[in-house]
């Protein structure tokens, strides 16, 4: 633990060095005041003497009594100053001498100091009888020279230095007491403040002076530190419970938050499956259409075909945008980035509507930038969707006039993509909805125009997913304009291919033995009518080890194979496949193509690892799957029998 | 001046000691502020004291020296150059009431009433001194003066100053 001495001791040292300093410098000044004051004494005692011895020795002199002169001046004795005397007469001869301390003798006057110098003072007096000068009287003192002096008060000096300090350490024990006694006490209390944090604890000393001005000051503080602890306390108190609180309420919050997520998730699984389950029938019904349309040749009849398959068409459409929407919002959209060539990706998805636009008189324009690059790097599947929702829009709620899709350069790697119509416009305070999902600016329009209100919804999110951004200005009665920028980096165009040959009917394979495997009645049902149109062998398998059992019995000339199957998917079943074709050593791989419903291009690549050949996206049209085969028969020519 | 010492007669060494006396003692001056020292008795003391008094100055005074016959009134020191016993008891006995300083030559000086009585030994001169009278007459010797002195009725009064 500290000590507390320290400022006592300071302050008796204080006092003490201050007193030994007054007393020295006290000293100092008065011995030399009381040297100066000596010499002068002493000479003014001399000059005194002088002149007693003076007056005694006039008479002396007058009357030539050298004997009484001489006793004169042996009364100087008395005095230790005078060291020598000397009486002349008038005539300046040598009457009578004294000397303290040599030889006695009549001394000449040229033998005594002539002036006062250093520690001698040199007194010469007339020896008068009234106005008669009888004679001379020199009288030589000698003075202590300073240091002796200084020596004989160094004595002194130290008595007051001595007393000096027993003043001091009284002195200091009375400050200590009267000042540093309380000082050390709101030191003590302040050092026990620091140690136990307790600010109850007071200086209980009293003074009316400065000190206890101190004393009340420090109290003072410590009363409002205590209150400012206090209140620091409560809100600190206060802010625990707010944070645990808000903790609390975070908790839940974040509980809801998974709530919602795994209900959104739930949903968006939900959406997919309900997608799927619903478009596996339908397939089966425009398969199913689609078929009987080929060989119907009653025009009423066609006609009710063609309005349920179009009926169909929107039915997958909207499975297709419900099933777009759940993969942006669980972020399991993925882009390709591939080279495409922009003014044709935009011209096909301006094409998809010219027969909509013949039919409402409207003008389809479009016009590129040619500052812009022709071939560009991007997604072109998910630009045609975005260009498709938009331009279907707008010749969709345009009954007259034009529809024109702009693409300009705004700035290098960046286009923008304008669809400008003259339709009926859109409320300018509906613009920042119609891009919520399940909107539209007029509910009236869904009964009017048709459509579920996710286009706008999945058309944004595709643009927001690919780096771009969407806007829409309008005007009620005067049109509508929906811009989209987006970064497209140029690309070089690719070397150019021989122009595909034209599938000739002599190209068909005319006799196939095709294995289907599809776990799906309907689907089964489809395919095989369709193959069978054309005459060709179709053996069923319901599930991949069917399939596999199949292949290992029999001889196919194609395999259809359904990816998703129960028991074995066609995945594994082709993995088997291919191995016994390894095993087995043949020079001829068996051609398969994948059937499935997911459409991504990093599936593709998966299933084309896996051994398939090729990959037909469900649903399947008779088009589609003949155009598939072909295709697979012009590169695995070898293995397939051409007609 | 010369000394004593260096006085060539008898004379002149009394006259310089009358002159001592004159300055180590305290004299009412006269009305004109002069110091009178008179000379009852041998002329010839009378020249020398002259010769050795005359144009100084005592305290502050001038000193003249005068004959004096029977009346000396006026002078404040009273030199009786004379030996005769009646004349000096005479005189003394006159110069009593005026308190002026009597100084003599006579063996039997003090015992007629005088104050101071000169004598030489050898040569040198010397003096006594009647302290009584001097009470009597009241005036003050310096005893710087007095103490190369003899002095009579020592156990009278101070006389000295």
């Amino acid at each position: 633990m500290r000590r507390y001495s320290s400022l006592r001791w300071k302050l008796t040292a204080l006092i003490a060095g201050g007193s030994i300093v007054a007393a020295v410098i006290a000293a100092a000044g008065f011995s030399l005041l009381d040297l100066k004051r000596f010499w002068v004494r002493s000479r003014a005692e001399v000059q005194a003497v002088g002149n007693v011895v003076a007056d005694q020795a006039g008479p002396a002199i007058a009357l030539g009594d050298r004997k009484a002169a001489g006793e004169i001046l042996l009364a100087l004795r008395s005095d230790t100053l005078i060291q020598t005397a000397a009486l002349y007469d008038a005539g300046g001869n040598c009457f009578a001498t004294y000397q303290r301390v040599g030889a006695t003798g009549c001394l000449s006057q040229a033998m005594l100091p002539a002036s006062s110098e250093g520690q001698t003072i040199v007194v010469s007096l007339d020896v008068m009888a009234g106005a008669d000068r009888l004679g001379t009287l020199v009288l030589s003192a000698s003075v202590p020279s300073v240091p002796e002096l200084l020596w004989q008060y160094s004595g002194g000096v130290m008595l007051v230095i001595v007393m000096s300090l027993i003043v001091a350490g009284i002195m200091g024990m009375v400050l200590q007491s009267r000042v540093s006694a309380p000082i050390l006490e709101i030191a003590k209390v302040a050092q026990r403040i620091a140690e136990t944090h307790q600010f109850h604890d007071r200086v209980t000393l009293a003074a009316s002076d400065e000190l206890g001005v101190l004393v009340d000051s420090f109290n003072a503080m410590l009363c409002e530190i205590q209150r400012r602890d206090t209140e620091l306390a409560q809100h600190r108190k206060s802010l625990e419970e707010e944070v645990a609180e808000r903790s609390r309420v975070n908790s839940e919050l974040l509980l809801a938050k998974d709530k919602a997520e795994d209900a959104t998730r739930l949903k968006s699984e939900f959406l997919a499956n309900m997608s799927h389950e619903i478009r596996t029938p339908m397939n089966g019904v425009m398969g199913m259409i689609s078929l009987v349309l080929d060989r119907c040749t009653d025009a009423e009849e066609r006609e009710q075909l063609l309005v349920a398959e179009s009926a169909a068409r929107s039915l997958i459409a909207i499975l297709n945008d419900i099933l777009d929407l759940s993969k942006v919002e669980a972020g399991k959209m993925t882009l390709e980035c591939i080279d495409f060539e922009l003014a044709g990706a935009v011209g096909e998805s301006m094409r998809i509507f010219n027969s909509a636009a013949r039919q409402k008189s409207l003008d389809l324009q479009f016009s590129v930038d040619p500052q812009l690059p022709a071939w560009v790097r991007g997604d072109p599947a998910r630009l045609r969707q975005v260009l498709v929702n938009l331009i279907g829009n707008a010749v969709k709620f345009t009954s007259a006039g034009i529809v024109r899709i702009i693409v300009e350069n705004v700035r290098t790697g960046v286009a923008r993509f304008s669809i400008v119509d003259t339709g009926i416009g859109i409320p300018a305070e509906k613009l920042g909805a119609i891009f919520e999902a399940f909107t539209q600016a007029d509910g009236s329009h869904t009964r009017r125009f048709g459509g579920t209100g996710l286009g706008l919804t999945i058309t944004r999110r595709l643009v927001d997913l690919m780096g771009g951004r969407l806007w829409a200005d309008s005007t009620i009665g005067e049109g509508s304009r929906f811009c989209f920028e987006l970064p497209l980096d140029p690309a070089s165009p690719p070397a150019q291919e021989p122009a595909a040959p034209t599938r000739a009917a002599e190209t068909v394979p005319s006799h196939l033995r095709v294995l289907v495997a599809e776990d799906n009645p309907i689907n089964q049902k489809v395919i095989c009518a369709m193959l069978r149109r054309q005459n060709w062998a179709v053996t069923i398998a319901s599930n991949g080890v069917e399939a596999w059992n199949l292949f290992r019995d029999g001889r196919f000339d194609l395999i259809l194979m359904d990816v998703q199957m129960p028991e074995m998917d066609g995945l594994e079943a082709t993995r088997l496949i291919r191995r016994e074709e390894q095993r087995r050593a043949t020079s001829q791989r068996l051609p398969i193509i994948a059937l499935t419903a997911h459409a991504s291009p990093a599936q593709h690549e998966e299933y084309l690892a896996e051994g398939m050949d090729s990959v037909l996206t469900k649903p399947i049209n008779r088009p589609k799957l003949l155009d598939g085969i072909y295709t697979l028969t012009r590169t695995a020519a070898p293995a397939l029998p051409v007609a | 001046m010369r000394s004593i010492a260096a006085a060539d007669s008898e004379d002149e060494l009394k006259a310089a000691t009358v002159w001592l006396f004159v300055q180590y003692s305290q004299l009412a001056p006269n009305a004109d502020g002069t110091i009178a020292v008179g000379v009852v008795g041998r002329p010839s003391f009378a020249q020398t004291l002259r010769h050795t008094l005359e144009g100084k100055m005592a305290n502050g005074h001038p000193v003249k020296v005068v004959e004096l016959k029977a009346d000396l009134h006026g002078s404040q020191v009273v030199y009786f150059a004379m030996d005769k016993s009646a004349d000096l008891r005479r005189g003394l006995q006159s110069a009593q009431p005026l308190h002026a300083l009597t100084i003599g030559e006579s063996d039997r000086f003090l015992e007629y009433g005088g104050a101071v009585t000169l004598f030489i030994v050898d040569g040198h001169i010397g003096f006594e001194t009647n302290i009584e009278t001097l009470a009597r007459s009241g005036i003050s010797i310096s005893s710087n003066l007095l103490k190369f002195g003899q002095i009579k009725n020592r156990t009278i009064g101070p006389a000295a100053r």
